[in-house]
């Protein structure tokens, strides 16, 4: 498939005529930065493995629906996070496990570093975890992806004043968790 | 007359590119901001371990692969062949009698009803056959698949180890040059 397609050109391809070679292309090209995204949202990286396969299904199964008017990512992620609600709706039903699994959650992670983050003041990844899932998801689709916020406002449907209120609104929460670990290091430091 | 809300609200929008503001470099007061962006920064770009999805199956989930070389359909037909080969027998339905092998002293229209009768039950073997054989090709390309996705599975896990072993060292010794670290007793790597 040529690389010189763009995104939005191979998905039209797919949906017009249902060219898999297309779909292929998109996978690979997405397939790890959705992994990422997934992983750091839901914060479970086995539970990302799924719901990465079911993101794909789904483009596959509802392609044909694309609407050129949206730039692919848009579209794409509104599927993203609709995959994200439903797991998130599913998880609320069961008991609430007491670590995390995976890469970013507690049941692998490395006792070293965390002795050292916990010494020298690296909680992002402990205040990040305090955020609920859609504020995660908010920062993912800033950070990650580095979305404008009028792309995020069409993924997440709301208006964009409202998402850009709200990201910084979280950017002053995790500032403000982040600031006694930075005081802890300056304690150490002098 | 603005905030401190204001004013770390344009300092968030200046470290991450939304808006300029000349203060954002100039005040102390803006030191967290810009840590804060950093830090969420790097957490939101850092690598997960990589496990590759493949396309054709997240299209055809429910479809097993298919056979895509011909050796094991001319394996097969060969096999048949050979067995056929080795088999002798006759039986009777009503006046014909259906016979196979070299020996067998039937008149020749009966021998071709029976050989007709014999060929349709080698077809269905013959479907049998390679029904196995396709269900054992699926098989082997799974255990490959499985076995490539762990050997990419475990390079991943051990380039992300090394690259968080290499920040948590960067950290470290920027930490030391701003006067030290606290180190916890017992901690030797």
């Amino acid at each position: 498939m040529d690389n010189a397609l763009t995104d939005d050109d191979l998905m039209l391809r797919f949906s017009r005529t249902g060219d898999e070679a297309a779909f292929a292309a998109l996978v690979r090209r997405w397939d790890g930065r959705v992994l990422a995204f997934l992983t750091k949202a839901a914060g479970d990286y086995h539970a990302a493995l799924d719901l990465r396969q079911e993101v794909f299904i789904r483009l596959y199964r509802y392609g044909r629906t694309y609407d050129p008017a949206y730039a692919f990512t848009t579209w794409f992620f509104r599927i993203v996070s609709n995959v994200l609600n439903t797991w998130r709706a599913k998880q609320a039903r069961l008991p609430r496990p007491t670590t995390g699994n995976g890469p970013t959650g507690g049941a692998q992670e490395n006792p070293r570093r965390s002795a050292i983050l916990r010494e020298i003041g690296g909680g992002i990844e402990k205040a990040v975890a305090e955020l609920s899932p859609k504020e995660r998801e908010l920062v993912l689709l800033r950070l990650h992806l580095e979305l404008s916020y009028r792309e995020i406002s069409e993924i997440l449907n709301e208006p964009e004043t409202t998402v850009k209120s709200r990201f910084y609104s979280i950017l002053g929460r995790l500032r403000g968790a982040l600031e006694p670990h930075a005081e802890n290091v300056r304690s150490y430091a002098g | 007359m603005t905030t401190p809300k204001d004013d770390e609200q344009r300092w968030f929008a200046h470290f991450l590119g939304d808006e300029e503001d000349a203060s954002a470099e100039t005040k102390s007061e803006a030191e967290a901001a810009r840590r804060t962006v950093e830090e969420l920064r790097a957490w939101a770009t850092a690598p997960v371990p990589y496990l590759s999805v493949d396309p054709a199956f997240v299209a055809h989930p429910g479809r097993p692969a298919r056979l895509r070389t011909a050796w094991p359909w001319a394996m097969a037909a060969a096999l048949i062949v050979i067995a056929l080969g080795q088999v002798n027998f006759s039986f009777q339905v009503g006046d014909a009698v259906i016979a196979w092998g070299g020996t067998a002293p039937v008149p020749s229209h009966d021998a071709a009803i029976g050989l007709a009768d014999r060929l349709a039950d080698l077809e269905r073997a013959q479907a049998e056959t390679l029904e196995l054989l396709d269900a054992m090709a699926v098989k082997t390309m799974i255990i490959e698949r499985e076995l490539r996705n762990a050997a990419i599975a475990l390079a991943h896990n051990q380039r992300v180890e090394a690259q968080t072993r290499l920040r948590d060292m960067e950290q470290l010794v920027r930490y030391s040059a701003a006067g030290g670290v606290f180190v916890p007793v017992g901690y030797n790597e």
